[in-house]
């Protein structure tokens, strides 16, 4: 509801072409307000390219019946309250259509509270679009630095403390 | 004598410091020779198989699976096409279950015994020890399929087709349409492909 607040106030033509763009609401992940939205591979580069010079990116393509994915959750969500300033965690989620619910009350639970995405796409297209590395499985993670340069890219579980340092890294490279 | 056995027992602690430490190869590329195809796995009957007595005069069909991934049970219904599919074209076909930190769990021989029995297999599904063939190839996912022809080089691999989670609304067979061109000597294009799926659980 705020990101839904923070729009309506600022109703300049530019805004509203953001809006139709749906960068807006992606722009203001980090003001509380959950909400999942459908993404495709183009919006996905779209939306990295949004951050660009303005903070460091870490994309976590995730599901709810992936277990490493479910356990290193949390962790991802503790790095974005830790380094809210610097970081913006992109969540996608690549559960099922129909299981949109599930992943809702998933969020939830995690106490997220920003908004994150629903991948909604054929695999190829969205696969190379996150990065010619993934192969698809899952968890698999990018982080950026600031000016876009890729600093980590992974499949399979990570520590706290293995994104962290990533995160780090992505953070002091201008 | 001693020193025999001390040098023994170092030796053998090296060798299982480096199949501890083995590293996941990168994914087999496309003309490349299949790897470890006489690797020693066990399937669901209690039989021990290699590639190497799979593959039939035209070929193997290898595909990485496993008994709870939602990206494979959604596509059982294309395993079993396959199978004819392979077996009409003189095609082996193996399902290897790489798991193996699931062993003790929901990817035991007891556990794919009634997978198999539950969606019906007509091929042959086994064992990967250590996740040691899923290391050769550089499989990473499940479903994750790899199409060799009758010399045993690489000729596909990647996704089943271009809708893994659902059969209706399938484009693009990738794979029929590898063993099709295989078998009528015709380029396969896309020679390799991705799809999401569940990644493999090594130990």
């Amino acid at each position: 509801m705020q990101c839904y607040n923070f729009v309506n106030t600022h109703n300049s033509p530019i805004m509203r072409c953001l809006l139709s763009c749906g960068l807006v609401i992606s722009i203001a992940m980090n003001v509380g307000a959950q909400s999942l939205e459908d993404i495709d591979g183009e919006k996905l580069k779209t939306l990295v390219a949004s951050y660009k010079n303005k903070s460091a990116v870490l994309v976590n393509v995730w599901a709810t019946w992936c277990a490493p994915c479910v356990k290193e959750f949390p962790e991802i969500v503790k790095l974005q309250k830790a380094l809210k300033d610097e970081l913006q965690v992109i969540f996608i989620s690549a559960d099922f259509p129909g299981s949109k619910s599930d992943v809702e009350e998933f969020l939830s639970k995690q106490n997220v509270g920003w908004t994150t995405y629903f991948k909604n796409d054929n695999d190829q297209r969205f696969i190379n679009a996150l990065s010619e590395k993934w192969t698809g499985a899952l968890p698999a993670t990018l982080i950026l630095a600031k000016d876009g340069s890729e600093v980590k890219f992974t499949e399979g579980l990570l520590t706290y403390e293995e994104f962290e340092k990533y995160a780090k890294i992505a953070i002091s490279t201008e | 004598m001693k020193i025999i056995t001390m040098l023994l027992t170092a030796l053998s602690l090296v060798f299982v410091s480096i199949t501890a430490t083995a590293a996941v190869s990168p994914e087999l590329a496309i003309g490349n020779s299949a790897p470890s195809v006489d690797l020693k796995l066990t399937d669901i009957s209690g039989k021990v198989v290699s590639l190497s007595d799979v593959k039939k005069e035209n070929g193997l069909l290898v595909i990485f699976s496993c008994n709870t991934c939602p990206y494979v049970i959604a596509c059982e219904d294309r395993y079993l096409q396959l199978s004819a599919l392979c077996k009409s074209n003189k095609i082996g076909l193996i399902l290897v279950n790489s798991n193996e930190a699931k062993r003790d769990g929901d990817d035991s021989i007891a556990e794919m015994k009634a997978h198999a029995k539950k969606y019906k297999y007509n091929f042959t599904y086994a064992e990967d020890p250590n996740s040691m063939l899923a290391d050769a190839f550089g499989a990473t996912r499940t479903p994750h399929v790899f199409l060799f022809d009758k010399d045993m080089k690489l000729q596909y691999r990647g996704a089943v087709d271009d809708s893994v989670i659902d059969a209706s609304k399938v484009e693009k067979s990738f794979t029929v349409n590898a063993i099709t061109a295989l078998v009528a000597g015709k380029e396969i294009s896309p020679a390799s492909t991705k799809s999401i799926g569940c990644g493999i659980k090594r130990k």
